[in-house]
């Protein structure tokens, strides 16, 4: 078991969406993505970044009203080698709403 | 008669000046020059590629905001990220310096900025929250080609940048594979479950990020068997000093000029021939003359072993081998100096010539 941080997009019609690296960390790095969103969380500055990937989806024009930064929890083997991965468990740290 | 085996009367500091100047001569051999180009050549292009891969990241990077600015290394005196105008610059001049070096003209010039430019690139990219490693060895490989020659027939310098080189690559995969057992998990690597854990953690994020990920990395965490197989890697980086002696660390030591025969009596743990040190020590002596070798000291040493050095606990066989090994390390060593000697005289062409000098008692026993 084990978490990973990171931040999804909730849709209008409250369905999650995968944000990608690029919208998360502003680059395509996968691990920077991740880095930047733990060193943000223990810096205590969840709250901007969550502002700073907010304006970042705005940018891209995608269909999405609220960010949440979330970690969730995986079967990290199991997961894998499934074809959709099963979240065994949820801890939210911030959400923020995207600007209009 | 017997007696009991010999003991050493060889002062330790003799000794150790010994094994320093061993290191120091492994160290400053000479290598053919165009091995060292063909290294630089491989190296600069390495960078290059690394460089236009790379750039749109590092571009993007500048465009972040400045409270993310975590400045690192040789970025530490900045006052703040520069701009992305500055880093396509730096880009590009870099860029530009590499393509002059990798045609082999201005190494002198282009070859130091190039390395300079790589390591301030990279060293950019690291100061922004995620320190990729797989960059530090190139940075520290092009530093080291900057600082050696141009390579043009100059044998006798074009070595040291190359053993440099593996001396760099040995530390870092060293310090590696200590700190994936002190912080990574200890001995659970051993058993290969860290690193299917590892492997799984890596590609489900990238999964769960909307990333590619590796088409392979679910056949491999289902066999955990190929993961441990995997773990002869994590004790190869950590044992590279050691596991690259191996068998070979006898003949390696002799190299660097302790001349310890490659025997089975030394893979045995058995004890070093003494005789040995004090040989290398007259040796030593007689080779520190500046100018080039004289005919006598080109002549091998009139003493051999026999059995009365070791006592008659040794085999006769034994010392007929000890014998003709050292025969031919010496005859080794004479066609060598002989080389070097012909090579500064005629102008240093590089041009290897094996032969016999001529000047010692016979010919080299054959191989």
């Amino acid at each position: 078991m084990s978490g990973f941080l990171r931040a999804v997009g909730v849709r209008p019609d409250g369905l999650e969406t995968v944000l990608s690296p690029e919208l998360i960390g502003g680059t395509v790095e996968v691990i920077h993505a991740a880095q930047t969103l733990s060193n943000a969380l223990r810096a205590g500055r969840a709250e901007e970044m969550c502002d700073e990937i907010a304006g970042r989806v705005v940018g891209a024009g995608l269909d999405v009203v609220e960010v949440l930064v979330v970690t969730d929890s995986f079967d990290i083997v199991e997961g894998l080698c499934a074809d959709h991965p099963a979240q065994v468990d949820r801890e939210e740290h911030v959400a923020c709403a995207v600007p209009p | 008669m017997r007696g009991a085996a010999m003991t050493t009367t060889v002062e330790p500091m003799a000794t150790r000046r010994l094994v320093q100047r061993g290191a120091l001569d492994w160290l400053l051999a000479p290598a053919p020059a165009r091995r060292l180009n063909l290294v630089r050549t491989l190296t600069v292009l390495y960078g290059l590629v690394w460089i236009g891969v790379r750039a749109d990241h590092w571009r993007n990077l500048s465009r972040l905001p400045e409270s993310r600015w975590r400045q690192v290394g040789i970025g530490g005196w900045l006052a703040g990220p520069p701009s992305t105008a500055a880093v396509t610059a730096l880009v590009l001049a870099t860029f530009g310096a590499g393509v002059v070096a990798l045609g082999g003209r201005g190494w002198t010039v282009c070859g130091p900025l190039f390395a300079v430019g790589f390591l301030a690139l990279t060293t950019f990219g690291a100061s922004w929250g995620q320190i990729l490693h797989t960059e530090h060895l190139p940075a520290l490989h092009l530093l080291v080609l900057a600082a050696a020659p141009a390579g043009r027939g100059a044998s006798a310098t074009t070595g040291w940048p190359l053993r440099v080189m593996t001396l760099v690559t040995i530390g870092t995969y060293v310090v590696a594979g200590l700190a994936k057992f002190r912080f990574g998990g200890g001995l659970d690597w051993l058993d290969g479950d860290r690193l299917s854990r590892l492997v799984a953690h890596d590609n489900l994020r990238k999964r769960l990020l909307g990333d590619p990920f590796a088409p392979l990395a679910r056949f491999v965490v289902g066999h955990p068997l190929l993961l441990r197989v995997g773990v002869a890697d994590r004790a190869g980086r950590a044992g590279c000093p050691v596991g690259g002696a191996g068998p070979a660390g006898a003949g390696g030591l002799d190299r660097i000029g302790l001349g310890v025969p490659h025997h089975r009596a030394v893979d045995d743990g058995r004890a070093v021939p003494v005789p040995t040190v004090r040989h290398r020590l007259r040796l030593d002596a007689a080779r520190r003359t500046p100018s080039p070798p004289t005919l006598a000291s080109l002549d091998p040493p009139a003493m051999t072993f026999s059995t009365k050095d070791f006592g008659h606990q040794w085999p006769k066989s034994f010392v007929e081998n000890l014998n003709r090994g050292y025969r031919r390390a010496w005859w080794r060593r004479c066609l060598v100096r002989r080389r070097q000697w012909e090579t500064r005289r005629r102008g240093g062409d590089g041009r290897r010539r094996w032969r016999w000098c001529g000047r010692c008692a016979s010919p080299p026993p054959p191989r």
